[in-house]
């Protein structure tokens, strides 16, 4: 099943391809522990599995943007099994994240309330041409005002109102947060060359684990307190 | 990156720098060999803290030294698994496509236009590649069933994936390193 990687010539593809079969769990058993073997020694091999999951890892993506966007129903073994892997962004920007969730979310209670008050609108059109009551022709003052958070519109009682002014009044908060902190939060890429870059993307055990080894220790000659 | 000479311990920069350099790289592998992102959370951990102890003895390349330490490790850790019976039978990329989600932030998010770019590197397979790679990865389903349920030879089928993973490497890498 798997490429011979002891032929003459192996090539970079052929390496990928062992690496993808054994990433994949599609070697056999003594396959699989040949190229254990080779891992331990070689980090060629050990690089085209990383590369194996990488490219595993960004196709699974790709498929499940598409799942995602609705063109393609599925039920699979990656979805029942695991929790979906979204393309979530990096920590510094999930606080943006969750204000333009909250941005869309009162977006569409915004849209689905002036759809509502549009049928009433409707409606109340209908009533003034057969000389409808003053209180479908209030609704529809009513509707008319929905946008300006500063005026209510009179007789703005209703729950329906209250609820569109609290959205519409969050949103512009949230938008106007957005748009201020969302200039200052990308997703850095490069390598950083401050420590105060460095740590934001290393984990603190790392930092505590060197500074445990840099403390001297009375009765050690090298000061080493990790033990092999 | 070289350890100074004589017997000197990395700096906390340098190990974070190595970090930077390599963590995601060997934590990849480490997914590739255990497929358990916990697993490959401990192992990673491991190795670093073998660099921090033993970074004065290190004497050739930094980098190949991490990647065979890391293989090794996690390779005991898989061995000790399977003697204690732990069944773990999951796809490493599902492992780890679950670490861009969850923990962001030790990790290298694949970013979006690395998606985007596979996604339309897949496009751009023939259509029975296409499906194939879609079995296989996405649907994680053994290529021995894929022939089954596509009435197609088993070699059929891994010769559609070989192809589509060399044209889909190939894509990856240059969307990640465009310079390559």
């Amino acid at each position: 099943m798997s490429a011979n990687h002891e032929t003459l010539g192996e090539g970079r593809d052929d390496l990928d391809w062992l690496a993808f079969q054994y990433v994949a769990g599609e070697l056999s058993p003594a396959e699989e522990e040949r190229f254990e073997a080779r891992l331990a020694i070689d980090p060629e091999a050990a690089e085209a599995v990383a590369r194996a999951v990488t490219l595993g890892e960004a196709v699974s993506l790709a498929f499940r943007g598409d799942a995602v966007s609705g063109s393609r129903p599925v039920d699979t073994l990656a979805a029942t099994e695991t929790r979906p892997a979204t393309l979530e962004p990096a920590p510094a920007n999930r606080s943006s994240v969750a204000r333009t969730a909250s941005v869309a979310t009162a977006a569409c209670v915004i849209v689905a309330a002036l759809l509502i008050s549009f049928r009433d609108d409707g409606a109340v059109h209908d009533d003034e041409l057969s000389g409808g009551s003053v209180k479908s022709r209030s609704m529809a003052h009513r509707s008319q005002s929905v946008g300006d958070a500063a005026v209510p519109p009179p007789g703005a009682g209703s729950d329906l109102n209250s609820l569109l002014l609290e959205t519409w009044t969050d949103t512009r908060e949230s938008v106007a947060a957005l748009d201020s902190d969302s200039l200052t939060e990308t997703v850095s890429v490069e390598v950083a060359e401050s420590r105060a870059d460095l740590a934001s993307d290393v984990p603190d055990w790392l930092f505590v684990a060197v500074e445990l080894s840099h403390d001297p220790v009375p009765g050690r000659s090298n000061g080493n307190v990790l033990e092999n | 990156m070289s350890p100074a000479d004589g017997p000197e311990q990395f700096s906390s920069e340098q190990v974070a720098i190595l970090y930077r350099e390599h963590g995601e790289k060997l934590r990849r592998l480490v997914i590739g060999i255990l497929r358990d992102q916990s697993l490959a959370d401990e192992v990673l951990h491991t190795v670093f803290e073998r660099l921090i102890e033993r970074g004065d003895s290190i004497r050739d390349d930094v980098r190949g030294w991490l990647f065979r330490v890391a293989a090794n490790e996690a390779i005991q850790v898989k061995r000790r698994q399977a003697r204690e019976r732990r069944a773990v039978d999951q796809a490493a990329w599902l492992a780890g496509a679950r670490q861009s989600g969850e923990n962001a932030a030790e990790g290298e998010v694949i970013r979006d236009e690395i998606v985007a770019d596979v996604r339309r590197a897949i496009a751009a397979l023939p259509e029975a590649q296409q499906q194939v790679v879609r079995m296989r990865i996405y649907e994680n389903r053994k290529f021995a069933a894929i022939a089954a349920e596509l009435d197609v030879p088993l070699g059929t089928v891994l010769t559609r994936m070989r192809l589509a993973t060399e044209r889909l490497g190939q894509a990856l890498r240059k969307s990640i390193d465009p310079d390559q």
